[in-house]
């Protein structure tokens, strides 16, 4: 078996089951974990008001409050912008869809090569500026530990090996096929990772928004 | 202020003035190992954490965007104010000792120490007002001041609250008063107000507002105390009540 049959084979596989099973233990650890009443009267005691201030929150904290968005709008707009860049290269490279339909069954029509080239760059672009900045900047040197490296850095690879797979780069003379078999296992790698590390936000964001702006129109403030 | 304002009682001043001053010297000792204080502290985080803060403690990215949302951070840009960074203590007690994937923290995770106790006082109550713009700032949506809060009763139990605040705290618990200030104190501010033409009721039933006053109001600003009194009463439909007793004390409206 070469490197890219496993890959392929039981390296996805493995990947794919330890993804599923993490998530699956992490998320049921949480919800089933003990659930606090609030004692409180609500101030807004209507039978929706609680479901729709979670629900106002979730759409309307994608954009930050504007009394504060001046001090963050380079990373605001950064953070989307390699979020979006990320997915849309994952799911519309044309190199990457034959894949998507072998394990989905269909697919989609894919975006330009050349278009995606740019799109990869700027979020690999991004990505590192932000990493750098990681590095550098006082607040987030403090809060950063070893989970910040290993997501943004398994972040990263599979945009550099896939790069170097695209281009049918041969570093240190390696194989076309090696390159690629290194490509998917940078990927086999992020989803390992996925359910142990901050990655796992994806999992959890949208519900923390939820319970936050549930819990601020309960007490009859905007959140 | 008319002619008919209560005069600043100068003396009530002076007293007061020494009484805080003297604040610190009168907290009780704490007699706590570093241990039992440990103990404490995790002991308490354990007890408050829930299913919400858990999943907050989960979900931070680590972006330090809180920071620019927080008073002391924007005023001194010093990273230790960076709100998420308060919570430091709660998260890896939680992430030890609760988390889904405890098994696999406690192999990299060290047991907080009595010195991060200490070293978090200054962060939790010193420099958190608990406004909530972190709150507001997050883009996860994560409660930080209630992850703040926690970390807060927990210090307390620790006995690592600010001396000031165990010191009042101890006041109240033991003798019923603040800065020496109770019912009685409570009883004649009452009586001076009504003999002025005040209508202040108290233990009213079925009050369902409280509207508390404070033991600054009732000795030095007893003007500020009437005030509170005819502001209430002067709403429609409105019953106004004093508890007698202790500090479950207030101003009621039904």
């Amino acid at each position: 078996m070469t490197l890219l049959d496993f890959a392929r084979g039981p390296g996805f596989f493995g990947a794919f089951m330890i993804m599923i099973a993490g998530i699956v233990w992490r998320m049921s650890g949480l919800l089933l974990f003990r659930q606090r009443r609030d004692l409180s009267a609500p101030r807004n005691p209507g039978p929706f008001a609680a479901v729709l201030g979670g629900l106002r929150t979730v759409a309307l904290r994608s954009v930050p409050p504007h009394e504060l968005e001046k001090n963050i709008t380079f990373q605001h707009f950064t953070g989307y912008a390699w979020h979006i860049g990320w997915f849309v290269t994952f799911l519309f490279l044309g190199a990457h869809l034959p894949f998507i339909r072998s394990i989905l069954g269909f697919s989609w029509p894919n975006l330009p090569n050349g278009i995606l080239l740019v799109i990869t760059a700027i979020t690999l672009g991004i990505l590192l500026t932000l990493y750098v900045r990681r590095l550098f900047h006082p607040v987030l040197r403090l809060i950063t530990d070893a989970d910040d490296h290993i997501s943004v850095l398994l972040t990263i690879f599979p945009l550099i090996t896939g790069i170097a797979a695209f281009g049918h780069w041969s570093p240190l003379g390696a194989r076309y096929e090696s390159v690629l078999a290194v490509h998917l296992l940078s990927v086999e790698a992020l989803m390992v990772w996925l359910p142990f590390g901050k990655i796992f936000h994806f999992a959890t964001g949208l519900l923390t928004r939820f319970r936050l702006g549930a819990a601020f129109i309960r007490r009859g403030v905007r959140a | 202020m008319s002619g008919d304002d209560i005069p600043l009682n100068e003396t009530a001043f002076s007293r007061f003035e020494a009484q805080v001053k003297n604040l610190k010297r009168a907290a009780p000792p704490v007699n706590l190992s570093d241990a039992e204080r440990v103990q404490r502290a995790k002991r308490t985080m354990l007890e408050k954490l829930d299913s919400g803060t858990a999943m907050d403690l989960e979900t931070c990215v680590h972006c330090g965007m809180c920071a620019e949302a927080c008073h002391f951070y924007e005023s001194t840009q010093d990273p230790k104010y960076t709100p998420i960074h308060k919570a430091y203590l709660l998260r890896k007690v939680y992430r030890r000792e609760l988390s889904p994937l405890r098994f696999l923290n406690k192999l990299f995770l060290r047991e907080i120490t009595a010195q991060q106790l200490q070293d978090w006082q200054e962060l939790v109550f010193n420099s958190c007002t608990e406004c909530g713009r972190c709150d507001m700032m997050c883009p996860m949506g994560i409660h930080i001041s209630k992850a703040i809060a926690i970390t807060r009763e927990a210090l307390g139990a620790a006995g690592l609250a600010p001396p000031e605040l165990r010191a009042v705290e101890h006041e109240q618990s033991e003798a019923g008063t603040l800065f020496g200030i109770g019912p009685q104190e409570l009883e004649a501010a009452i009586a001076q107000l009504r003999s002025r033409g005040l209508h202040i009721p108290i233990d009213q039933p079925k009050a369902d507002v409280m509207v508390l006053t404070t033991a600054i109001d009732l000795v030095l600003y007893k003007e500020s105390f009437a005030a509170t009194a005819r502001a209430v009463d002067s709403a429609e439909s409105t019953i106004v009540t004093l508890g007698s007793r202790r500090w479950r004390t207030g101003l009621s409206r039904g």
